[in-house]
């Protein structure tokens, strides 16, 4: 499965109908050490567009924008007890009852050349 | 004969005591028990008083990074509950001297309302013009027989720390003592049947506090069943499945008060009876917060001894004192979308506050809550360093209806912990 981005530097793998999301390895790298992550709760919708969790560095809290509209279906919960643990390899929410058209994402190699020119 | 006659001396029963001499009225005030009530006590001021001393316990144990080398740090906890009796003894002296120096009759013993104007106490009767009931609260009864099993009430009387500590039930009393002991060295442990402690608080708060009650070793268990939260073993039990109205039923029947769940009352507090009313936690649906029965106390003065029947419901704000503390006023974030607001929230962190980096404070947050339409605050929600403290102009603007941008011109100190407020304003003017 290749991996899809959106503007807000959220990374998108749908594996077997699933939308996994996880924040790009980027974005990581700029908010350094991450001391929280308010996540959701199953069974939320997320929409298109809208904060559904942020990401507290130490000093700026960054919103977790949706790239999709859908339903909540799991949380990793482990990132509550251990936020060091949201690396580009895990992730954050898994989503389901989801529409995706890819032509409004990023390949990887689009959103290389996008972060080039962005700040988080 | 009397103008007023109140039954309980706890927090609405002084501060209607104190309303009505304002006025100039001749008022009795009867205790069941101790001036102070619950508050004074069994609650807010003992709990707040360990909490100090869990505190200061803790810095204790980190000194060593400040410079500050402590050998041998000896905990007594006799000693120290000791003089949490001193404490309590002197802030109800306090009382009891305001009572009297205001002329305000004291009478020990069980009151019982024999009719609408008549009180019965220590085979006396006494005559009042109006009756004012403020028997406060009690915690529920325990589920549980086992002899370890004690409320609240009676886990304030141990003069040990217990090893052990299972709490049942996950509010803020619960989270309270469940906080205080594991500082003080308990083993404790939460049991909870949902899946979150603190139900009906902001999510955010709940989630963090959570946290930070596991990084100081409290073992959270939700979704207990109630076989689970029976059979679990501890050397102390405190049940903390909430409280309820104290309320004294044989009084309420020869009135014939509607007491569903406590004494029904106007928002004035008056009840089904013209002269008769009611404040603090034995009216249904009270809050169980001491600051609002204060105000309650008041307000049911004004309302029966002025021509001012005027009321205007505050917006009140809760805490939750963990060492660092937790406030809460207004709205939620889910709240505010379900009554329709155009609703923008902000966070300020305080990781990089100086005050709160000098005391090598825990995660905290401020949570600003807004009416984009009408630039106005509708809730504010912290978990941070004197959050208690702090609240209260957020408060003041919730209530008042203050716009954002005249918060935001309140100049704050600097450093302090209050600065962070306005960072949380500046934030939420660039979502609007």
């Amino acid at each position: 499965m290749t991996s899809m981005y959106s503007d807000k530097h959220i990374q998108i793998l749908v594996e077997k109908g699933i939308a996994v999301l996880n924040l790009s390895e980027y974005a990581l790298k700029e908010l350094k050490t991450i001391v929280f992550v308010n996540l959701p709760d199953v069974g939320d919708r997320v929409e298109t567009g809208s904060t559904f969790g942020d990401i507290e560095s130490i000093k700026t809290v960054s919103d977790l924008i949706s790239p999709i509209n859908g339903k909540v279906e799991e949380v990793n919960e482990e990132l509550l007890d251990a936020p060091e643990l949201l690396t580009a390899e895990n992730w954050i929410i898994k989503v389901s009852q989801f529409e995706l058209n890819e032509n409004e994402f990023m390949s990887e190699e689009q959103y290389k050349k996008y972060v080039e020119k962005c700040d988080v | 004969m009397y103008d007023l006659a109140i039954i309980g001396g706890g927090p609405a029963g002084y501060s209607a005591a104190f309303e009505a001499i304002k006025f100039k009225k001749k008022v009795i005030l009867f205790e069941a028990s101790e001036i102070g009530g619950t508050c004074l006590n069994s609650g807010c001021i003992p709990t707040k008083y360990l909490n100090h001393v869990s505190e200061e316990l803790s810095f204790l144990k980190k000194a060593d990074v400040y410079g500050i080398s402590v050998n041998d740090v000896v905990f007594d906890y006799l000693k120290s509950w000791n003089y949490m009796q001193d404490k309590i003894f002197q802030l109800k002296e306090g009382l009891i001297l305001g009572l009297k120096s205001g002329n305000i009759d004291i009478v020990y013993g069980k009151a019982l309302i024999i009719d609408n104007t008549t009180i019965a106490c220590n085979e006396l009767e006494y005559i009042a013009t109006n009756i004012l009931i403020c028997t406060g609260s009690k915690p529920k009864k325990p589920f549980r027989n086992d002899e370890n099993v004690v409320t609240s009430d009676g886990l304030l009387k141990i003069k040990k720390v217990p090893e052990s500590l299972l709490v049942l039930g996950g509010g803020v009393v619960a989270v309270e003592f469940a906080n205080i002991f594991a500082e003080l060295g308990s083993q404790v442990t939460i049991c909870i049947r949902g899946d979150r402690i603190l139900r009906g608080w902001d999510k955010e708060i709940v989630v963090g506090l959570t946290q930070q009650l596991k990084k100081r070793g409290i073992k959270i268990l939700n979704k207990c069943s109630q076989d689970e939260m029976s059979m679990r073993q501890a050397d102390v039990i405190l049940s903390a499945l909430g409280r309820e109205p104290d309320l004294d039923i044989e009084s309420a029947r020869r009135l014939k008060l509607q007491t569903d769940e406590g004494i029904a009352v106007d928002d004035n507090g008056m009840t089904s009876i013209p002269n008769v009313y009611a404040a603090g936690d034995v009216i249904s649906k009270s809050s169980q917060l001491a600051h609002v029965a204060m105000y309650q106390g008041e307000r049911a003065v004004q309302a029966m001894l002025s021509d001012d029947k005027s009321v205007k419901i505050p917006v009140v704000t809760k805490c939750i004192y963990v060492g660092m503390e937790v406030a809460s006023v207004g709205y939620t974030l889910e709240e505010s979308k379900m009554a329709g607001i155009n609703t923008i929230s902000a966070k300020q962190v305080m990781g990089s506050n100086a005050r709160t980096l000098i005391l090598d404070g825990d995660r905290g947050f401020i949570k600003v809550i807004a009416d984009a339409d009408n630039d106005i605050l509708v809730g504010a929600h912290l978990m941070c360093e004197r959050a208690g403290d702090m609240i209260s102009e957020l408060s003041l603007a919730v209530n008042e209806k203050t716009r954002i941008d005249e918060l935001i011109r309140n100049v704050k100190p600097h450093p302090s912990f209050c600065e962070e407020i306005t960072g949380a304003l500046k934030m939420l003017k660039t979502k609007m």
